[in-house]
């Protein structure tokens, strides 16, 4: 009997063992997830009471230097966080000094962190935290997903972009990044140098929103609330949506972590709806794509957790005490999932982006995210939002 | 000419298939052990709590 016989005979073990096997092992993994772990706790982590950090060395700074306007350069003037620190610590190591080979598998835990922070985001929401967000915040996101989508193919049809690439890149700036692009890119036949390509200008547009977006919202005076919003409606990758939201404050974090969830749970529509708009006519008639298919593959299926959790906290299932906790941990699963993502960095990226695709690219985001400013500020300062 | 030209897209386009299903397959499991580690430490943090531990 061969191998794959016996593993058909076995049915369901085979089955299993095929779906789980995508993820690395323990001993491929430790190493990376050791790195994580320990990077984390000497950036500081909120609530862990380890003294050598270096959260607390830049506070020690502060207090020996002369203060600037009565300011301390690292926490006051440059708002150096827990979630600035843990990148900025990760992008160095990444670009600095380099990641050996045997931490890559590990590192790529950093979405299951992110995705489990998400998660225990739900605990902190309760259904009047939903009805105050309110629907407006609900339209602005739908009207700049599916606006930016068609913005991106209408530039790239007049850059003279091919058609799956322009889908792949509408896909990464108009919805979340790296999951939107490769969600979408069997559907517009994209390339692999193309997902490539998309994920590298998308994601290095995300660096730029990373450093400049906090010191913009400071310098319009935008509330935490808005800028939450703000960060999920421009930032083009989930990690960097949630990260440039607590770069510019707690609360602005917690916001842009729940309103993208929005934004994620679109994404089934927007592929179709990038499908439907990128491929030919000859395309279409000759594909028969199910719209039910495609939205149970694409659907992220972590949402459901959100919900559960979500919903508990709604009916007051978690006692005080108990909701506080999970803060806790949800801010050091943020930490995990921000040095990883510091440690997935490449700033060389920015450079791979190339030229032509990179300007449609950028310049769509850079519209959409003007746009997204200009909405928000004046909906907040009419009071229409908080 | 053409055919060979063509096949070659048709295998470049199998390619490119099975790796983004092959992504999109670790991103489904990764979705399943966040909703496993979340939910699991929501529980303990909930049932510790009952238990009176904080």
């Amino acid at each position: 009997m061969t191998t794959d016989a016996i593993a058909v005979s076995k049915g369901l073990s085979f089955k299993k063992s095929s779906m789980w096997s995508t993820l690395p092992g323990f001993h491929e993994s430790y190493p990376g997830l050791l790195a994580l772990i320990i990077i984390a706790v000497f950036c500081g982590l909120p609530g862990l009471s380890w003294p050598i950090t270096i959260q607390h060395f830049l506070e020690y700074i502060d207090e020996v230097l002369p203060p600037i306007y009565g300011k301390g350069l690292f926490t006051d003037l440059l708002h150096f966080n827990y979630v600035v620190i843990s990148l900025a610590a990760g992008i160095l190591i990444r670009n600095v000094a380099g990641v050996p080979k045997s931490w890559e598998k590990g590192l790529s835990y950093y979405s299951v962190f992110l995705h489990a922070a998400i998660i225990m985001l739900g605990s902190q929401y309760l259904l009047r935290d939903m009805v105050k967000l309110g629907s407006l915040t609900v339209i602005i996101m739908v009207v700049f997903v599916f606006g930016s989508c068609s913005l991106l193919i209408w530039l790239g049809r007049l850059f003279r972009l091919e058609d799956s690439l322009c889908g792949i890149l509408a896909a990464g700036f108009g919805m979340c990044g790296v999951t939107a692009a490769v969600a979408t890119a069997p559907m517009v036949r994209a390339r692999s140098e193309q997902i490539t390509y998309a994920i590298a200008a998308s994601v290095s547009f995300g660096i730029f929103c990373l450093v400049g977006l906090p010191a913009l919202g400071r310098l319009l005076e935008i509330t935490q609330n808005s800028f939450g919003v703000v960060s999920a409606t421009g930032v083009p990758n989930s990690a960097q949506v949630i990260a440039t939201g607590f770069m510019y404050g707690f609360e602005a974090g917690k916001v842009a972590g729940f309103v993208n969830i929005g934004r994620i749970v679109l994404i089934p529509a927007g592929a179709l709806f990038i499908y439907f708009f990128t491929m030919t006519r000859d395309v279409l008639a000759s594909e028969k794509i199910s719209i039910l298919q495609t939205v149970k593959e694409k659907f992220p299926i972590y949402v459901l957790g959100f919900i559960i959790v979500w919903g508990a906290n709604c009916l007051h299932l978690f006692p005080k005490p108990a909701v506080f906790a999970m803060e806790k941990v949800m801010i050091w699963f943020f930490s995990l999932s921000f040095v990883g993502l510091g440690l997935q960095t490449k700033l060389s990226d920015v450079r791979k982006a190339g030229i032509k695709g990179a300007i449609v690219g950028y310049m769509a985001g850079a519209i959409k995210l003007i746009f997204a400013l200009i909405v928000i500020v004046f909906l907040m300062r009419q009071g229409f939002l908080r | 000419m053409a055919q060979d030209s063509k096949d070659k897209l048709e295998e470049e386009r199998g390619k490119i298939k099975a790796q983004t299903e092959a992504q999109m397959m670790r991103s489904r499991v990764n979705d399943y052990v966040a909703i496993i580690l979340a939910l699991g430490t929501v529980f303990l943090l909930w049932i510790l709590q009952l238990m009176g531990f904080y």
